[in-house]
This record gives structure tokens, sequence and C-alpha cells, in this order.
């Protein structure tokens, strides 16, 4: 009895410490910051509207990545709401009609410090979206975006797992995933590549 | 049964909490996210959502002024990269113009007029009303008009030849004559050389296009790449081998202050029979003392002033006489500045000796850029030594930054006492940390610039640099404040015109002079100008990225000689004869640099970490020695020592360096590194204090102690 004494406290304080790190402290660093709109990929994308990711996510002619569509590109067909969605009604009456730009919060935005070209990777090597982006361009609706309290990165370049231990090929963008994947591919890689 | 909480108990649980908290991620992970956040400093050029556009353009920060493409997102450039195919710059940048998209962002940037309420040593600053500082100077303007007359408002031009310049000498003949200063710039020696000629050929530049070997004393020219391409030689004589010399094909490590000793030597065996009758097509008087003097100067003679071999000497010539036509040129240390007037004027002699004045691929007569005549004669363009002493009463500072040192040690004694001090830098930082009043003008990348191209070269030059941000509103184009001044002053109107409407004008009147080619930024071959419709297609093109270059220049039809008149040759002799040499115990400071980062403007903010963190450039503040000097006076490597001149004393690093010379300590100095990141306007000065200027404005060398604390 006096042996199970003395064990608890260092023990009962070692899980505590355990659910510290692992649990509250990922809940407290990343905060939670809805989008402005949800959006359903899978109402674009794929058989329903047979959308492909470059039609909206597509290149400048010079290669450079339009990244989220500018609010023309939804105006091409969101003129006047075509669904019966609160949040298309939203879409056309806030930002369609006086061509504002959605505030999207950009998921796997890179750092400032970091170059990624989109052109080499998708037009060069023929790397599929989903090699990095997972099963994002067929989600019924938008996660909300967690930011990182101290860095101000998004989740989903660390990863899902605050261990950094990725799931699955497409979680985690860090440079340490960059460096496995072209070291895995055989691509060498400087740090002007993208750090310039 | 009853349980008691003891204090050993909850210490327990703290132990186990922390065993707990370092088998979890969040000391790594915490230490990560800090490490980044650390790293985001407000300087960091936002990078905004938006779409990402790219444009070309030129870098305003020095005559070289490469071509580079601006990306920008929302009309926002964030990141700046050389163009591959630009002709002129074939692809390359330094790394301050790189990184120039930071200036903007600068924390010591300024964003209105501020002046300082109190003494000088005050660094505190409050705003002014853009108007209340044109009022300000007018006042300062008429006070010091009524009390020592016109010549005493003065202008520092750090970059002189630029339309920004005009102005000035424009402002300047509007008070019926003030007093315009050009400072220390890379035209310089050939200005002077110039002088010496006769008949006198007017401005000079060096046919570098079509030179065969140049040889460079001081610092070497911004060579043209297609020259280097071409496989010009390039020999550099100095003390230090400077970045821009890595790659010269021959170094001779000179001991410092013994240019001149080595330019005669060079033109005593380039004259091969000193006597002969050569000499008076080169020289028109004074030649039989000049054999003399030539005479004295034999490679073994030379050899034991300079420090270098006779055979290292005579090579030199040898290479000098081969690969013709072959030019020498003083330039001018980015730190240390430029060489006394003697050593000009032996490499003058040197030049003249080497037969190129005159001729193609040599020194030849340089055509300004159509349009861009002053008409300002009445205030000419003066050096700062000879500007008499406490005779400045207001002074005008131009805050363009050419990337080269200018001591304040060499100002400070022109200005009367109580003068006012009127700054135009972008920046709270060099010069204009000492200014009453700073108007702030439009920072790089902010204001449409012209780039006149080098001065050195025979062939004018001109690119622009298009602005790609608005300005803050409170800073504005000297020129335009200072024609607010004149009207304030009541004195005659100066064209107020934008700087636009004023470049333009050159463009016309260079595409109405018909002559020289020009190139595009993104590719290609260069093309004839003619071959353009119109004007205002040569301004796009330049305000695309693209370089008018002018046609290449024409000998003149009589060939000059070099005219001494009295007295220039003892400044020869004691030049070449008087060298200073470091006593026992003593080192001879010679301060050193790169362009860019010793002038009086500021870094690129992530360039100042980089060189503070990675010692990739000298710190400001290292003094590099040799380990034998560095035994005799018993330094160790990475002490801090106490460096003392006539000037005062300071502390540096000790850095013990084979490439340095013995006897020598090479001093790093500049607006710092080191000191990035201190209160703006409250830094130290940097080491340059202690090179105390000659009469002649000269501070290359100073005796020094070097003494380990």
């Amino acid at each position: 009895m006096s042996r199970l004494r003395s064990i608890l406290p260092p023990l009962l304080g070692l899980l505590l410490g355990l659910a510290a790190g692992w649990a509250a402290f990922p809940y407290l660093l990343y905060e939670h910051e809805a989008q402005p709109l949800s959006f359903s990929h899978a109402a674009h994308a794929g058989e329903t509207l047979g959308l492909g990711c470059e039609d909206c996510h597509g290149f400048e002619p010079d290669g450079t990545f339009i990244g989220v569509p500018p609010i023309e590109q939804c105006a091409a067909c969101h003129e006047e709401a075509i669904g019966d969605s609160a949040d298309e009604a939203i879409l056309v009456r806030d930002y369609v009609q006086p061509r504002r730009e959605v505030a999207w919060r950009v998921y796997s935005r890179e750092p400032d410090n970091a170059y990624f070209p989109h052109v080499v990777h998708v037009r060069g090597a023929g790397i599929a979206c989903q090699r990095c982006h997972g099963e994002h361009g067929s989600t019924a609706t938008l996660r909300p975006f967690q930011r990182n309290r101290v860095s101000g990165y998004g989740r989903d370049i660390w990863g899902e797992r605050i261990s950094g231990i990725a799931t699955s090929a497409s979680d985690g963008k860090k440079m340490s995933d960059c460096l496995r994947c072209h070291a895995t591919e055989d691509v060498a890689a400087s740090c002007q590549d993208c750090h310039r | 049964m009853t349980t008691t909480l003891t204090r050993r108990d909850a210490l327990m649980v703290m132990g186990g909490s922390a065993v707990g908290l370092m088998l979890s991620p969040l000391p790594w992970k915490l230490l990560d996210d800090v490490a980044i956040r650390t790293q985001n400093h407000p300087w960091a050029v936002p990078a905004p959502r938006g779409r990402q556009t790219s444009r070309l353009t030129r870098c305003s920060l020095c005559p070289a002024g490469c071509a580079l493409r601006a990306r920008s997102v929302n009309g926002r450039p964030f990141a700046l990269a050389p163009v591959p195919g630009d002709l002129a710059s074939r692809g390359t940048a330094c790394a301050l113009g790189l990184a120039a998209a930071q200036l903007a962002y600068h924390p010591d940037r300024l964003t209105g007029p501020v002046r300082r309420l109190g003494p000088e040593w005050m660094t505190a600053r409050v705003p002014v009303a853009p108007i209340g500082a044109v009022h300000l100077v007018s006042r300062w303007l008429r006070e010091t008009q009524r009390a020592a007359g016109a010549e005493a408002v003065a202008v520092l031009d750090g970059w002189p030849g630029r339309e920004r310049s005009l102005r000035y000498r424009r402002f300047l003949a509007s008070l019926g004559g003030g007093t315009y200063v050009a400072a220390p710039d890379e035209g310089a020696f050939l200005g002077r050389f110039s002088g010496l000629l006769d008949p006198h050929p007017g401005p000079l530049g060096a046919d570098l296009e079509r030179a065969g070997t140049v040889l460079s004393f001081g610092a070497p020219p911004l060579l043209p790449r297609s020259a280097a391409e071409r496989g010009l030689t390039l020999i550099h004589a100095g003390p230090r081998r400077p970045a821009q010399a890595a790659l010269a094909d021959l170094w001779l490590p000179i001991r410092p202050g013994t240019e001149a000793t080595l330019a005669l030597a060079l033109a005593f065996l380039l004259l091969e029979t000193p006597g002969s009758g050569r000499l008076a097509n080169l020289v028109a008087e004074e030649r039989e003392p000049l054999l003399a003097l030539l005479a004295r100067f034999t490679p073994e003679a030379a050899a034991a002033t300079t420090g270098l071999a006779p055979a290292a000497i005579r090579q030199a010539a040898l290479r000098l006489r081969a690969a013709g036509p072959a030019v020498a040129l003083a330039g001018i240390d980015a730190a240390a500045g430029p060489l006394a007037p003697g050593d000009e004027i032996a490499i003058a002699l040197l030049g003249v000796t080497l037969g190129s004045v005159g001729r193609v691929g040599g020194i030849l007569p340089r055509a300004g850029l159509p349009g861009a005549s002053d008409g300002c004669e009445r205030v000419p363009v003066r050096d700062l030594h000879t500007v008499p002493d406490g005779s400045i009463h207001l002074l005008l500072l131009d805050g363009a930054d050419p990337g080269l040192a200018l001591p304040w040690s060499l100002v400070a004694p022109k200005l009367a006492p109580g003068a006012r001090l009127v700054s135009f830098a972008p920046y709270l930082s060099g010069m204009a940390t000492r200014a009453d009043l700073i108007v702030p003008a439009p920072a790089p990348l902010e204001g449409l610039a012209e780039i006149p191209g080098s001065p050195v070269l025979a062939q004018a030059a001109l690119g622009v640099a298009a602005p790609l941000l608005s300005p803050p509103p409170g800073c504005r184009e000297p020129g335009e404040f200072l024609a607010a001044v004149a009207a304030a002053t009541g004195l005659p109107e100066i064209e107020a015109a934008p700087v636009e409407s004023r470049l333009r004008r050159w463009v016309e009147a260079i595409h109405r002079a018909g002559r020289g080619t020009v190139i595009r930024a993104g590719g290609g071959e260069a093309s004839e100008l003619s071959a353009l419709a119109s004007a205002a297609d040569l301004w796009d093109l330049l305000l695309a990225g693209g370089r008018w270059i002018d046609a290449s220049a024409t000998p003149p039809r009589l060939l000059p000689a070099l005219r001494l008149a009295p007295g220039l040759l003892a400044l020869v002799a004691a030049a070449a004869g008087g060298q200073r040499r470091a006593r026992p115990g003593e080192v001879l400071l010679v301060p050193i640099g790169i362009r860019g980062a010793v002038g009086t403007g500021s870094l690129p903010p992530a360039l100042a970490k980089l060189c503070r963190e990675s010692d990739l450039w000298p710190a400001a503040g290292d003094a590099f020695v040799h380990p034998d000097t560095a035994s005799a006076l018993r330094l160790r490597d990475g002490r801090e020592a106490v460096l003392v001149t006539t000037a005062g004393s300071g502390r540096a690093r000790v850095r013990i360096d084979r490439g340095a010379m013995p006897g020598v300590a090479f001093v790093a100095v500049g607006p710092g590194a080191a000191e990035f990141g201190a209160t703006p306007g409250a830094r130290e000065e940097s080491l340059l204090r202690l090179c105390v200027p000659d009469a002649a404005g000269i501070w290359r060398v100073a005796p020094a102690t070097l003494q380990e604390v």
C-alpha cells in the first residue's frame, strides 16, 4: 500500500504532463477560424460538374500559379444564384455582385520565406494534386482553418498529428516533407530552389 | 482511510508532470514555432494574398543598373531576381540588389519630414508637416543668405550626374551661386586626368568595350559583362584583393600608399629607354624633370618600396605591352575612398605612356547624355576638400547612396558653427542622423529613377527604374521640394515638373540624336536606336527594363599630350617617395568594406541579418591582421582590441588572416551588420572615424596602434 502511495503522485504528474503535452497543447496552440463561406468541392469537381482542379486553380500562360481563383471566375457561373443554398446566396450578394474577393483561409499556404513552384511540380513532374492536397478536392464542406498561434502557419503545414508523424503522403508540408519526397524521387534540391 | 497530501506529493506530481511534458511534443514543437516566430521581422516584405505578377525593371542602387525581374502580389513587389537574358547584366545581380525589395520596409524608413529638437547628440525627432518643412528651410535659407551670402548654402550630392543633380545646381544658381559639392565617385579620376591634357579633351571615359587590358589601382571599375566575356585582361594593384577583383588575371599586392611608385616604375619600363623622342609626343612640358624622376623608379628601386619582386613589375609591364590597348585607371575604394592626387597624376602619366589616350580601346572623349546638359555653369562642381573650412552655413545633403564611404570627418570641418543640415535621405541612418531636418525622398522601388551608367565608361548609357510602389504621402522628390522652397523664398522660379516629364525630355533628346543601341531586359540582341519609331517607344522600352547605350566613342583628331604644370611633378615625387610606414609597435590602418555596405544608406535588413549571423562579409569592426603581425603585437584571434589613431580610439575584433599584408590592419567599416537592430539614429559610428582625411581629402591609410584588451 505504501509503495502504491509513493508511486501515485509521480504517476499522476506523468499522466497530467502527457495529457497536457499531447491533448491540451494542440488545442491551445491552434486557433480555429471559420471560412467566410462554405464551399463544396464535391459539387464542382469530379462527376458532378466535371471540373478538374486546374479549371479553377490553374496557371497563367507564363506558368504563374493562380492559386485561389479570383471572384471573376466564380462570377462566370454565379452571376445569379443557380442553386438554393444559403452560402451561394451570400456569395452572390456579398462577393460576386460587388466584385469583392472572398478572404479564404488557405490551408496549405506556404510561409512567406518559401516559394513553391506549382507549375514545375504539376506540369513538369506530372504530380497529381492529391499527392500533396489529399482528398480536399472531393470534400463537401470546408473545415475550419487552424492557425498556429505562435508561428502563424496553418496546421496543414505541420501536419494533422501534433507529433509531426505523417498519417499519409499528403499529410504535412514542412521542409522535411519536401526533402523526403525529393530524396524518394531522386530529384536534387538546393536552398535557393524554394527560399529566394 | 484518510490521505494527507504533503509537500513531497506536490513536488512528485510536478516532477512527474515535467517528465510527462518532456515525453510529449510540446517542448520541441514550441521551440520550432518560437524559432519561426523570431524569424518574422517587421521589415520582412509582407507577401499579401492575391495574384502574382512580374515585371522587368532595373536596379537603381548603383551605376551597373542590373536588370531585375520584380515579382509582385496585388502590385506590391516582394521578390527581385536577376534576368538571365539581359545583355548588360548577363543574369547577375549583387546581393544588395536582390534584397532591395525590403528597403521600402526598412525599420529606419522615414515616412515624412522630421526635425530634431535640440543639440546634435539628441536622437529624438518630431514630425513636421510637409509645408512646415518648406517654410523652415526657406527661413534658414534667408538667414544664411543675409549672414554669409549665397556661397554659404551648399549641396552635397551623393551621386553626381543624375537628373536630381541638375536640379540641385539650378536651385543653387537661382540663389545667385551656391556651392555644389560632388561626393567622390568613380568618374573623378578621369575628370582630373582630362584637366592634365592639352588640348583639353573635355569629359573622358575608358573605352573598355574595346580595351585589351585594364590596370586598376584603388578598386577595379565596374567592367561591362561583354568586355569580361571577350577576354579583357584585368590587372589589379592594391594591398588587398577586393571582391570585385576576385576574377582579376593578375593581382599585384603592393604596400598601402605605394600606387604612385608602381605606376612610375611601369611607366619607366614602358618607355624602355627614358630620354627617347617618344616622350615628346606624350608629355607637353617638364619632360626633362620627368625623365629624371622616372629614372629613379627602376623595378629594383620600386620593388623595395612596393613590396613586389622586380620580376613581378617587369611581368606586369610585359602584359600591359602584350595585350593592348591597355588603360590604367585609378578607382575609388568603397571604404578607403579615392587615391591621393600625386598617385592619380602618376597613374595618368602611366596611362599616357601606355599610348592609349585618344585611341580606340583607350581613354576617349566621352559624349554626355543627349539632352542632359545642365546649363548651370555658374555653379561649378567642387570637390569637398576644396571648400574652405567653416564656410558652409546651410548644407543640403542628398540622400542618394551609391554605396561608397564618405567620412563625416571630411564634412564636419567645412561647416560653420551652428550650421544647419537638411537631409533628403529616405532613412534615418548615416549622415541623416546628424541632420536638423530630414525631408525623406522616395526609397528605391518607390520613385522613378534614372540609372546613368558608370562615369568611367566612354559610352554613356541610360536605364530607368520604374516605380513599383507608391511612396508614403510625406515623402517628396528633393527637386520638387527645393522648387517649393524657392517659391516660398521668392527666388527666381525653378522648374517643378515631376521627374517623369523631365526624364522623358532626356529620352526625346536621345531619340532625336539617333545614335547608339538599345537592349531589352527580357533578352534578345541589341538593336539600333534608329529602329525605334518614336521617343515614346524608347521610353516604354526603358520602363520595361531596357537600356540605351551610346555609340562607341570616336578618337579625337589631335591626340592630347600630358601637360604637367609646375609643382605637379613634385606632388608625384612626394606621393611616390613618401608612403607611410608603420613604426615599431604600430600597424597601418586601411579601411575595407563592400560597396553598398559602407555608404551613408541602409542595408536591406535580411542582408544585414545574414552578415551578422554568417560572417559572409567582413563585419564592421573586424580588424584583419597577418599572423606575424598578430604575433608581434600579441594579438589573438577573435579577441577584442583597442585601435588608436590620432583621431581617437575604437574597439575592434582581431581576425587573424594569412591573406592580410604584414604590418597592416585591414579594418572593416560600414553602417554595420553588427549594429543592425539598434535604436534608429543611435548606432555607433563606424571605425571610419579613425581615418583622418588629409588636406587633399584622402583617408586611405592611417598609422595606428592595436592592443588587445
